[in-house]
Order: C-alpha cells, then structure tokens, then sequence
C-alpha cells in the first residue's frame, strides 16, 4: 500500500507543476507574501523598528482570507476531477484500497503545497530581509539575522502557520471533492465551506464579554479563528480574552498555541479521513 | 472451480435497475463474450466484476474472492476500458511504468519498449498521451493491461471508434491473448470480433441475461436460416417472403435471399409455404446463422416494427 501511495503521491506532485490549480496557488502565496514586501519597502521612515517580523504582520489580514483558499483551489479537483475526466477508473481498478488513493492524492497535494510555501517563503523573507537590513544598516541600527527577524516566533513560525492553515483547507477542499462528481460542483461546495466556516461559524458561536466555555470552545474551533488567534499569539497581538485564557492557569489548553495547532491537524485528519471513507463507498460508475 | 463466478447480481442506481439476476460463471482460459444494445448493462456488469460498483444485491467473486471488498483479487487482473483513462499529461513509457508499480514492479525502459511494441506502438515512449489518436491510445491501455502479466483480460468495447484496419490488428493481438490460455471477457458492439473470439457468449437486454451458451449452441437453439433463390423478380419475393410465417428476417444476397427464421424446424415449411405461392425454386441450402441474427433476434422488441432487421448488415457480410 505505501509503494502505490508514493506513486500516487509523485504522479499529482509532479502533475500540478503544469495545471491552473497548481499556478494559482504560486500567485496566491506570491500574493500575500507582495504586501510584506510592500510594506518592508514603507519602513524607511521608521527604520529603527523595522524587522521581518513586523513586514510579515502586514500579511496577517490577507492570508485569512487568501490561504484558505489555496487549500480549496489545491483539494476541489483531487477526485471530482478525475471522475469528470474519465481517469478515476486507470487507479480504481488497480489491487489497492481505495482509500490509499485518497491519501496519495493528499500527500502529493501537501507535498506541492509545501513546496511552492518553501520555494516563495525563503524567496521573499531573504528579500524582505534584505531591505530590512539596509534600512537598519542606514540608520546605525544593527542588522545583524537577529535583529532584522525580529521575534523568532513571528519571523519563522508565523509562515510555518501559514503552511498549516493552507494545509488543513487543501484537507476540506479534498473531501468536497469525494463527496460530488463534477469539479463545478466542487468548486461550488468549497467555497460554500470556506463561507461557511469564515462568516456563519464566527456570527454562531460570538463571544461576548463574559464567553461561556462552550461557546469558546465552539468558536475556537473554526480553522479560520484557530489560525487567526494562533498567529496573532505568534505576532504578539492576541485578542485580551483569549491572552488572558492562556495566562490563566487553569491547566486548559483553550487559548494556547498547542490548542490551535491540534484545531488546525483535527480538521485536516478528519476531512481526509472523511474523504477517503466517502471514496471507498462509492461506486464509480 | 470457476474463475469468475456471478451469483443473483443486480445493481439499482436510485430509481433504475441497470443489471438484475445476473447468474453465470467464467472458467479460467475462457473466452467470454458480453453482448447487448446500448444500456443493456455490459459495462455495469464488467464494472462490478472489477469492484468499481458495488452489487445492490448478489456476490460477484473472482477466484472466490470478491473484488469489491478484497482488492488483492484484481491482482490477476487487467481492464481496458471503453473511454480512455489515461492521464493526458503523461508519457506513454511513463503511463506504462506507473501502471507497473500498483503491481510491485519498476520495469526498465527495455522491457516497457518491448511492452509497447508488442501492441503496435514503436517509438512512442516519449510521446504525451494527449497526442495519441483513439485506437492509439486503446493500445496504450492494453500495454498497461498486460504489463503485470494478467492471467485475466477485461476488455469493454475494445473495437469502438477504430477503423477497419485497426479492428483486424486488435483480433490478431486478442486472438494471440486468448491463446496464451487467459481468461478473456470481452464487451463488445463488434459482433464479428465477439464471434470470431468467444467460446461462450452472454446476451444482455435491459439488465437481464436473455442467453448465454457456447455459440454453436446458441445458434443451433434459436435460429436457423437459408439461403433461397428463386426465378422472378428478388424484390417482389423479398416482399413475400416476410409475410411469411415463421420468417425472422430476410436479406439480399447476391441473386437469392437470406431468410432468417424463428425455428430450425421451420425450414420444411418455408420451402412448402415458397411452392405454394408459386415459386421456382433454384437454390434452397442451409446457413450458419450468426451471432448478428441471433442478436437481431433476441433483442427485436426494442426495434421498431417497421425496421426489424439491419438488412445491410447481412449483404455486407455476404458479399
């Protein structure tokens, strides 16, 4: 099974280098990561202050909206697509489980997700730092890697959370994907979860100044709001309530970073595992 | 113990019914022909012997296990479907080498060389398989088919959408298969090439198997037919001689007529009922009948009156 999954794996890996799926999420990263650059470019007047760091906290609104979608883009064609194109049938009829498919399928998905995250991260942070170098330098303010990173956790774990946040909606986009025929359709549906999860699960589950735990929990469990409260921890710009929930000692994970990480890997596992269930039962017709 | 094994299939899709009480079985070495008209449920049947749908009802098993649930039982086995399912973007030695792994093998760019050749396709290993003509890409699949060397071929309409040419050279390498005593199951339009190929042949019609026997036994059981030929006019006669009962179908052949009947024994009383009508009878010889009448014959109900019989068909063939 492990041999078919890496074959798998490598063929949509390899196959997404040409498809207008797999551009689209080179322009989406390239995308976000232009506004940090942008905004690295505007510190010249205040040099002083100038990190990686601070560049990359310009993203943080945009990347909500924009990653998630790259998920969608990367998952929605996964099956849908093959079963449009005829090509289902080259694999399904093949001595392996179906749901190795899927996973091959993922794994080769996250893999070229990873890839173009890692390919245009190191591209622009080494740009963003070195205009961020030269300002400081400009100013007499050291520009050593240190200083011009800024916090290690905002320079370094704030794109990682990114690749996370991408990752776990490539995981709903995939199981969109199992659950209709038509890549219209699934297009369609993802971007009614993306919706769905953005907007309605936020107004459902509003905190108010007093949240009950229930609540909380609900809310925070959105991968939207997962990753936001996790890179505003990691940009040290989280929200007062949820400061004070990971502060308060209680021994609850709620409002701590290894809650939204388990958040964003429940998500992923459970809509491929969803995925990958939905796919064995089928018929393909 | 048989090979391929079906048991009380059926299988509903919501409101349809695309196979129902499906029962035979296919031993190894066989060749075994799937007929049918359009939407009688060749492709259903061979889908669920692969494990790609589900029976609603049954078992369908290959060697005792069932593909559906046991993937390991398609090991054996390789499927060339109707519609390509090859991916565009790939090459044909890479097509052929990833169909491999699924198998457990890596084979060398020789071996996936001489795979191709042996199915007509030479210097194509570097060619994108979106560049393949449609019987050129038929023989991409059957070098993926055969790349595991499969004791078992699944074959759907595997004569579609090539020219005559191409048709003679899939018999030929289908022929040379069947030979190498594998188990062949074969859905095909192409009634000559199920003819020329199948030991056994399945009539299907909406869902439901309406025969299957070996081919002499299915033509000896359903049909007979004559060739008569008569003075006078052959249009005329070809007239009255369907008003006749008993009279299935009649074609022109050359100077005299194919006549087709319901009944072997209702020869005798062709040749009584052609006298007392007038008749000068010059020539009156048995035919084969062939799996076509038979076809004709068993799936009639769902032509219209008028046209029961594609009489062109019988000319071409005899001429």
């Amino acid at each position: 099974m492990l041999n078919a999954v890496g074959a798998i794996a490598g063929r949509e890996f390899r196959a997404l280098f040409t498809s207008l799926q797999g551009i689209g999420v080179w322009v989406i990263f390239a995308l976000t990561y232009a506004l940090a650059i942008n905004s690295a470019a505007n510190f010249n007047v205040l040099a002083q202050f100038a990190t990686v760091e601070r560049a990359l906290a310009a993203m943080n609104a945009l990347d909500l909206f924009l990653i998630p979608f790259a998920g969608i883009l990367l998952g929605y064609g996964a099956i849908a697509g093959e079963l449009e194109l005829g090509t289902v049938g080259f694999l399904a009829h093949k001595p392996i489980p179906r749901r190795s498919i899927v996973v091959g399928k993922f794994l080769g998905r996250a893999g070229y997700l990873a890839t173009v995250w890692g390919i245009v991260s190191v591209g622009s942070m080494l740009w963003i730092g070195s205009i961020v170098g030269g300002l400081r330098a400009g100013v007499g303010e050291p520009a050593d890697p240190a200083a011009v990173l800024g916090s290690l956790e905002g320079a370094v774990l704030y794109p990682i959370s990114l690749l996370a946040l991408a990752t776990s909606f490539l995981g709903i986009g995939l199981l969109v994907s199992a659950l209709v025929r038509r890549t219209g359709a699934a297009l369609s549906l993802g971007i009614a979860a993306y919706a769905g999860i953005g907007i309605a699960w936020n107004a459902l589950f509003s905190v108010g100044a007093q949240p009950d735990m229930t609540n909380l929990v609900l809310k925070l469990a959105s991968p939207f709001v997962a990753w936001l409260e996790w890179s505003n921890q990691l940009l040290g710009q989280s929200a007062p309530w949820v400061r004070s929930l990971a502060e308060s000692g209680t021994g609850s994970l709620v409002g701590r970073s290894e809650f939204f990480v388990v958040v964003l890997a429940a998500w992923l596992v459970g809509c491929v595992a969803l995925a990958a269930w939905r796919f064995a039962r089928r018929d393909l017709a | 113990m048989s090979h391929i094994a079906f048991q009380g299939v059926a299988k509903r899709y919501r409101r349809r019914t695309a196979v129902q009480e499906l029962n035979f079985e296919v031993s190894h070495g066989e060749c075994f022909g799937l007929v049918g008209p359009n939407g009688a449920g060749k492709s259903t049947t061979l889908k669920l012997l692969l494990g790609l749908v589900k029976p609603s009802q049954g078992r369908v098993t290959i060697d005792d296990q069932d593909p559906w649930r046991h993937p390991d039982a398609r090991q054996s086995i390789g499927y060339v479907p109707e519609r390509s399912a090859l991916y565009p973007e790939m090459t044909c030695a890479a097509t052929v080498a990833y169909s491999a792994r699924f198998y457990g093998l890596e084979p060398s760019h020789e071996e996936i060389r001489e795979r191709l050749a042996s199915v007509g396709l030479r210097d194509v290993e570097k060619v994108r398989v979106r560049a393949l003509s449609k019987g050129m890409g038929q023989r991409l699949s059957l070098a993926c088919a055969l790349i595991h060397e499969p004791t078992t071929l699944i074959l759907d309409e595997p004569f579609s959408g090539l020219d005559p040419q191409g048709r003679r050279d899939w018999g030929r390498m289908l022929r040379t298969l069947i030979d190498e005593d594998r188990t062949v199951v074969l859905s095909s339009h192409d009634l000559d090439a199920v003819e020329a190929l199948a030991d056994r042949v399945a009539v299907l019609r909406e869902g439901q198997l309406v025969a299957l026997d070996s081919l002499d036994a299915l033509l000896g059981d359903h049909l007979d037919r004559v060739h008569v030929e008569l003075d006078g006019d052959v249009e005329t006669w070809m007239e009255r001689i369907r008003a006749l009962d008993g009279v299935d179908a009649v074609a022109r052949n050359g100077s005299g007529l194919n006549v087709t009947l319901h009944q072997p024994d209702a020869r005798s009383q062709l040749a009584r009922q052609l006298v007392e009508a007038g008749g000068q009878l010059t020539d009156f010889h048995l035919k084969r009948p062939t799996l076509d009448d038979l076809f004709n014959k068993l799936t009639a109900e769902e032509r219209p009156a008028e046209n029961p019989v594609p009489h062109d068909r019988e000319e071409t063939r005899d001429a």
